[in-house]
């Protein structure tokens, strides 16, 4: 039997897609970004403003996978096999996404330069703009904390309906730590202070074990839905 | 060998298949009816591992169901409300889905089904018309080539010339690859030829279980001058009647002994094979 079916599959339709979906918004974000210097000096970076998308986009791609589970189930794979793989999906996506993220950033750079722009991050980031480790571990981090925060929100509700509002507590949690952690989401009540990727990795390392571990509960012997009552 | 044991299945308070056994030899094709409501999709999903079971237990050749990849990729179930990828897939896509995670699944043997069924390789799921989909339905769970195969009124859309087609190459298929197949449906005339053995199921109960020509030697239809044919069927179980001009059938349940099969003979009665639907109704509490 082939080993990993549900990452094998992932990985070759859906990691194609996210990675051209995203390139393609950098690439917009490049077209569009000289049109605004008909109206306004540009001083801040096109590729962080895009990049604050990411941060719902993700959650919202991660809410699919309450549909994944039911497709993959219904074509013979384990809940279990998919509560390991998504997650690995996940994290793969995020670093391919945070790599590519990070290239645009430093592309923009080169061509802000080259334009004679001048090039400002947004105040909330806890990074510089040159710093492109930073940039990669806060997207990544973000990334994944994000996608397994859909994931058990929309398995939740997949498994308890209406009860699953119930996981929109520790999701609030995961995404106001976590968003706070890399700066993509900053609530005047939720802001601390974290010193660098290392904290920014401790706290999403926390967040996603309380997202696996909300995902497992959902999924492991949830029924699929087919007509009559779940 | 697929098996359930005091299988029951919960709804909250509803009780949908009560402790149920069942022993369904492999390398047969059965036929499973019930009316609605009657637990059949329940049934199905859970020998799919759809669902666990709410008590009981449910294994083919001795291995659990639910949780067990090594047996749930050997089992397709196709349902009529999809469930075989997302509508924004194009079908496609979800035939290289399937071909990845489904061990035994044969692309060219779905490419040649999408062609038979002239489905559009291009166009998404949520694009097709209701009969589209249930075709499509087919081609996965054909394809899939699963030790049990389950269709739960996969047909549901298709017009008769498709559902020809998928009579065919299902028994075709299954000549040529013999594996249990169990088809769940309410067209049972239509779908009655393919069936070796049949399952009916009523409130969550096996009702009957027999081998097809068994269950349908289990009725009589009469035929002659009506007169004659009311005198004839005095006193018997009437399942239904037809009349065209002076002729009139009448089903019967039950055998009939030979002093009535000679009386039949002696008044030029036709005696045939009964219709399994008119069984079904009478055996499942009768038309409302």
């Amino acid at each position: 039997m082939s080993r990993w079916p549900i990452l094998r599959f992932l990985l070759s339709q859906h990691l194609v897609f996210l990675t051209l979906f995203v390139a393609g918004g950098c690439l917009l974000a490049a077209v569009v970004t000289p049109v605004f210097l008909l109206f306004t000096p540009i001083t801040l970076s096109a590729v962080d403003i895009g990049g604050q998308v990411l941060f719902w986009l993700a959650v919202g791609y991660g809410y699919g996978a309450a549909g994944m589970l039911a497709t993959m189930v219904a074509h013979g794979r384990t809940r279990r096999e998919f509560a390991v793989q998504y997650p690995v999906f996940q994290l793969v996506t995020a670093v391919v996404l945070a790599a590519l993220i990070t290239g645009a950033y430093a592309a923009e750079a080169v061509l802000y330069r080259l334009a004679g722009w001048t090039r400002h991050l947004q105040d909330q980031r806890v990074f510089a703009a040159g710093d492109y480790p930073s940039i990669f571990v806060a997207y990544l981090c973000m990334l994944v904390f994000c996608l397994i925060t859909g994931a058990f929100v929309a398995t939740a509700f997949y498994r308890w309906e209406a009860g699953g509002v119930l996981a929109l507590l520790p999701a609030a949690a995961v995404l106001g730590c976590g968003g706070a952690a890399t700066g993509f989401f900053s609530l005047s009540f939720a802001r601390f202070a974290v010193a660098g990727p290392p904290a920014m990795a401790v706290v999403t390392v926390a967040a996603v074990v309380v997202g696996w571990t909300l995902l497992w509960v959902s999924v492991r012997d949830v029924a699929v839905r087919t007509g009559v009552s779940a | 060998m697929i098996s359930t044991s005091a299988l029951q299945v919960r709804y909250g308070d509803v009780a949908a298949l009560h402790s149920l056994d069942l022993d369904l030899p492999a390398g047969r094709i059965y036929g499973l009816l019930g009316r609605n409501g009657a637990g059949k999709t329940t049934l199905l999903s859970t020998l799919a591992g759809l669902r666990r079971p709410s008590a009981g237990s449910v294994t083919v050749d001795g291995a659990p169901v639910f949780e067990n990849a090594r047996v749930t990729t050997r089992i397709c179930l196709i349902r009529d409300d999809g469930g075989l990828g997302d509508g924004t897939d194009t079908l496609h896509d979800i035939l290289t889905m399937a071909a990845i995670l489904r061990p035994g699944f044969d692309t060219g043997y779905a490419a040649s089904l999408m062609d038979r069924f002239a489905l559009p390789r291009r166009r998404t799921l949520r694009a097709l018309s209701r009969g589209q989909r249930s075709a499509f339905g087919i081609v996965v769970g054909l394809a899939s080539r699963a030790d049990l195969t389950m269709f739960d009124e996969a047909h549901l859309g298709m017009d008769a010339a498709n559902r020809q087609v998928f009579h065919d190459e299902l028994l075709a298929d299954y000549a040529s690859r013999p594996r249990t197949v169990i088809l769940s449906t309410h067209l049972i005339e239509e779908q009655g030829p393919l069936f070796e053995q049949v399952l009916i199921l009523h409130e969550g109960r096996l009702l009957l279980r027999a081998d097809t020509d068994e269950l349908r030697s289990q009725g009589v239809a009469v035929t002659g001058p009506a007169g004659l044919v009311d005198d004839f069927v005095s006193g018997l179980t009437v399942l239904g009647e037809r009349r065209l001009g002076p002729t009139k059938q009448v089903t019967v349940f039950g055998a009939l002994d030979e002093r009535r099969r000679a009386l039949a003979r002696s008044l030029q009665l036709q005696l045939g094979p009964v219709a399994l639907q008119e069984l079904f109704i009478h055996l499942t509490g009768g038309a409302a």
